[in-house]
C-alpha cells in the first residue's frame, strides 16, 4: 500500500514539473504568439481580430496564470479545443494513443518474440556459425537507420510485389482486422529491426554470462535437457538487461517515431506532439506530455513487478525496504 | 504410486543390472583442452577401478587436474575445444563417447555430483522442492505430488531442519550448510550408484565441514553408493574414502588403500601434501611446510617426472624421465617416483637436508 501511494506521488510530481518545463519552454519557440494569430486568423487578420484571437485563447494573460489555467481544465476534464482545428484535444488525442499504442505493442512483441529465442541459442551456441550470423546480422540492423528501412521495405512490398498498399490507412482492429494490420506491418518491422537487434545482443551477452554459472552445470548433471536447461534454467537470471531496455524502449515508442509514423502517413502520438509544436498549440503537446509522463511512470512500476518476478531476492529487499 | 515405492521400485531395478566387475573402469583417460596458448594437458593418461560400494579420495592441488577427470569421466564437459581419449566403462558399458542423449539419461540417475560452491550451484530463481524434484520427475517419471513428496522426505534425510518450509524457499534465503545439504539431497535424489563430491566443504565453514562429510557417508554406507571424492585436503579424504589417489600434473602419481598411504607414501608429493596439513598436537605458532613453487604448466610440462622441479628429492634422472607407476609391497599400491620415500637415495637426501637446516641456524 505504502508503495502505491509512494508510487502516485512521484508520477504527480513526474507529471507537474514535465508540463510545467514543456509549458514555459514553449513560449520560447521562434514566432510566439503570431504563429498562433496567423493560422488561426489567416493572413489577412486586422489587429483587432489578432487581438481577439489571443484574447479568446487566453495568451494575453502571463505564462504561470496560463498554466493553472490547463492545470483547472485538466483536471476538471475541460480539456477544451485544440487552437487551429476545431477538435476536441481530448479526440485527437483519441486518435493518436491508439495507433502509437499498437505501433510500440507490435514492435515490441515481434521485436521480442524474435530476439528472445536467437539470443539464447545464439548464447548457447557461442562462436558457432549461427551465434556469427546472427551478431553480425543484429550490428547491422542497428547500423541501419529507419529512414533508410522503411523506403527500401515499400519498394519491396507496396511497388514490386503490391503486397501490402501504400500509403496504407488506419483501420481500427476490431473492425477490420486485416486492412489494420496491413496497415502495420510495415511501420512495426520497421521499428522492430533495431529494436530486435538491441535486445537480441544484451540477452545474448547475459545469457553467455548465465551459461557459465555453477548452477547451469548443476542443472546438467541433473540430466536436464537442452531446451528446459536453456528456458527453464538460464533464461530467467539472465532477463534483467532485456527488461530494462525493453522498458525505455516502450516510453520511446509511446512518445512516437516521428520518422516512421509520418513516412508511413500513421497519426500517432509522436507527429501529434511535432505538429502541435510547429503549430504552439500549448495545451496540446502539454497533454502529450502528460500522456508520455503516464506511460513511463506505467513502465516502470511493471518493470518493478518483472524485476521481482525475475529474481525473488528483489522481493524480500522490498518487504523488508 | 508413493514416492517411497518409486524408491523401492528404483532400487530393485538397480539391483538387477549386472553385478560383476568393477563399477567404474577408467583407462588412459586424456582429457586435453584446445587453447590459444596451446593444448593444455589436464588430465594426461589415468587409469584406476572402482568397485562399487567404494570410496576413492582424488587429491591434488589446483590445477592438479581432479575436477576435470572427475568431470570427464561424467561426461559433463562441453565438447568444443576439449579432446577426450581413453576408455570410461560403467557398470561395464564404455560410456566415452555415449552421445549427449545417453549421457543425459546417466546423469543424476547413475552418476552425480556434488559441487564445490553450494553458494553458486544452486539455482537463485528456482524453489528448493522444484530443484530437487526436477530429477525425480524427469527420470523417474513422477508425478508433481509424489515429487514433492519425495523432495521432502530426501531434505529429512539430509537432516535440514524444517523441511517443509524449505521445499518452498529460495537458495538465498539458506545457509552454505544447508545449501550443501540441499544439493546432496538433489544429487542422491534418483539413487544414483556412483556419486562424484568436487570438493564439497571448501566452500564452507570449518564446524560445518565434518558434517557435511559424515553425511555424504552415511549417504554412502545407506545407498551403498560408491564415491569420489575430489579434494585439496589429504585430510578430509583420510577419515572418508576406502582408497585414496593423488593427482599431480593432470596424472596419477600414488594411489593405495588409505591406510596403507599413510603408513608408507611413496611419493615426495603425497608426503609434501601431508606436511603442509597443519597438526594438532604441534605446538602453536609452528611454521607450517609449504610446497614451494607452483604446479606445472600443462601446456609445455617439463620433461620428466613433473614435480620434479619442485621436489627436495630429484635427481637428474628425475629431469629427464618420466617414471612409470611402480606396484609397492602392498598390491594394491602404486606410485611414480624414482627414488621413493624410503629408499636409500631419499633417505640420505632427508640427512643432507636435515644437515643443512640446523646448519643454517
Amino acid at each position: 500500500m505504502r508503495y502505491v501511494i509512494r508510487k502516485l506521488a512521484q508520477t504527480m510530481f513526474v507529471v507537474v514539473v514535465v508540463t510545467f518545463v514543456t509549458a514555459v519552454a514553449l513560449r520560447f519557440l521562434p514566432g510566439g504568439n503570431d504563429v498562433i494569430v496567423g493560422l488561426k486568423a489567416g493572413p489577412g487578420a486586422t489587429k483587432e481580430q489578432a487581438q481577439q484571437v489571443i484574447k479568446d485563447l487566453g495568451l494575453d494573460k502571463s505564462i504561470p496564470s496560463q498554466y493553472f489555467k490547463w492545470v483547472k481544465d485538466f483536471i476538471t476534464g475541460n480539456w477544451g479545443l485544440t487552437f487551429q482545428t476545431n477538435e476536441t484535444i481530448a479526440s485527437a488525442l483519441k486518435r493518436a494513443v491508439p495507433v502509437s499504442a499498437y505501433l510500440m505493442v507490435y514492435a515490441q512483441l515481434v521485436a521480442l518474440g524474435l530476439a528472445v529465442p536467437t539470443a539464447v541459442w545464439s548464447a548457447y551456441k557461442q562462436n558457432s556459425r549461427f551465434d556469427r550470423a546472427a551478431t553480425t546480422s543484429a550490428f547491422g540492423m542497428l547500423s541501419v537507420p529507419n529512414f533508410i528501412v522503411a523506403p527500401v521495405l515499400v519498394l519491396l512490398f507496396s511497388v514490386q510485389r503490391k503486397w501490402i498498399p501504400f500509403p496504407a490507412t488506419y483501420h481500427s482492429l476490431w473492425d477490420s482486422p486485416i486492412e489494420h494490420f496491413k496497415a502495420f506491418v510495415l511501420p512495426t518491422v520497421t521499428i522492430a529491426i533495431p529494436l530486435y537487434a538491441g535486445y537480441m545482443r544484451v540477452l545474448r551477452a547475459d545469457m553467455i554470462g548465465t551459461l557459465q554459472s555453477d548452477f547451469i552445470t548443476t542443472a546438467r548433471a541433473k540430466g536436464v535437457s537442452t531446451p528446459a536447461l536453456l528456458f527453464k534454467h538460464a533464461l530467467r537470471p539472465s532477463l534483467f538487461s532485456i527488461v530494462t531496455s525493453a522498458a525505455v524502449q516502450i516510453g520511446a515508442l509511446m512518445g512516437g517515431v516521428v520518422i516512421v509514423e509520418t513516412f508511413f502517413t500513421l497519426n500517432g502520438m509522436g507527429r501529434l506532439t511535432v505538429e502541435s509544436i510547429f503549430r504552439h498549440e500549448y495545451p496540446t503537446v502539454q497533454y502529450c506530455v502528460v500522456v508520455l509522463a503516464l506511460v513511463y511512470v506505467f513502465t516502470n512500476f511493471l518493470v518493478d513487478l518483472a524485476y521481482a518476478w525475475i529474481d525473488p531476492r528483489v522481493r524480500v529487499s522490498r518487504a523488508l525496504g | 504410486m508413493s514416492p517411497h515405492s518409486a524408491h523401492t521400485a528404483h532400487s530393485i531395478q538397480a539391483a538387477s543390472r549386472q553385478l560383476e566387475g568393477p563399477l567404474l573402469e577408467v583407462t588412459d583417460l586424456r582429457t586435453h583442452f584446445r587453447t590459444e596458448r596451446g593444448l593444455v594437458r589436464s588430465v594426461d593418461g589415468v587409469s584406476f577401478t572402482l568397485d562399487r560400494g567404494r570410496s576413492l579420495g582424488i587429491v591434488g592441488e589446483s590445477g592438479s587436474g581432479k575436477t576435470v577427470l572427475s568431470r570427464s569421466i561424467m561426461g559433463l564437459l562441453p565438447k568444443r575445444n576439449t579432446e577426450r581419449s581413453g576408455s570410461v566403462k560403467f557398470e561395464g558399458r564404455e560410456v566415452i563417447d555415449l552421445p549427449l542423449a545417453d549421457r543425459r539419461k546417466i546423469w543424476g540417475r547413475e552418476m552425480s555430483m556434488i559441487f564445490q560452491d553450494p553458494m553458486t550451484s544452486l539455482n537463485p530463481v528456482m524453489r528448493i522442492g522444484k530443484q530437487i524434484g526436477e530429477g525425480l520427475r524427469l527420470h523417474l517419471g513422477m508425478s508433481k505430488e509424489d515429487a514433492r513428496a519425495t523432495s521432502l522426505h530426501l531434505l529429512r534425510e539430509v537432516r535440514i531442519p524444517e523441511p517443509e518450509k524449505r521445499l518452498d524457499q529460495y537458495a538465498f534465503e539458506l545457509s552454505g550448510g544447508m545449501r550443501q545439504r540441499v544439493m546432496i539431497a538433489l544429487a542422491m535424489s534418483c539413487g544414483p550408484t556412483l556419486l562424484f563430491a568436487d570438493e564439497p566443504t571448501t566452500a564452507l565453514d570449518v564446524t560445518v565441514q565434518a558434517q557435511i562429510l559424515e553425511l555424504i557417508g552415511v549417504q554412502k554406507r545407506e545407498r551403498n553408493m560408491s564415491l569420489i571424492l575430489v579434494t585439496h585436503d589429504l585430510g578430509v579424504v583420510a577419515g572418508h574414502t576406502d582408497d585414496i589417489m593423488v593427482m599431480y600434473g593432470g596424472r596419477m602419481v600414488e594411489k593405495a588403500p588409505t591406510n596403507v598411504l599413510f603408513a608408507s607414501m611413496k611419493m615426495p608429493y603425497t608426503e609434501a601434501l601431508l606436511k603442509s596439513i597443519p597438526k594438532i598436537e604441534d605446538p602453536s605458532h609452528t611454521r607450517l611446510s609449504v610446497i614451494p613453487g607452483r604446479p606445472p604448466d600443462l601446456v609445455n610440462p617439463p620433461p620428466g617426472c613433473s614435480f620434479a622441479p619442485r621436489c627436495s628429492f630429484a635427481q637428474d634422472r628425475c629431469r629427464t624421465e618420466v617414471p612409470p607407476l611402480i606396484t609397492a609391497e602392498h598390491p594394491d599400491h602404486v606410485y611414480a617416483c624414482w627414488y621413493p620415500v624410503g629408499s636409500p637415495s631419499h633417505r640420505a637426501r632427508t640427512a643432507e637436508l636435515a644437515a643443512a637446516m640446523s646448519g643454517a641456524h
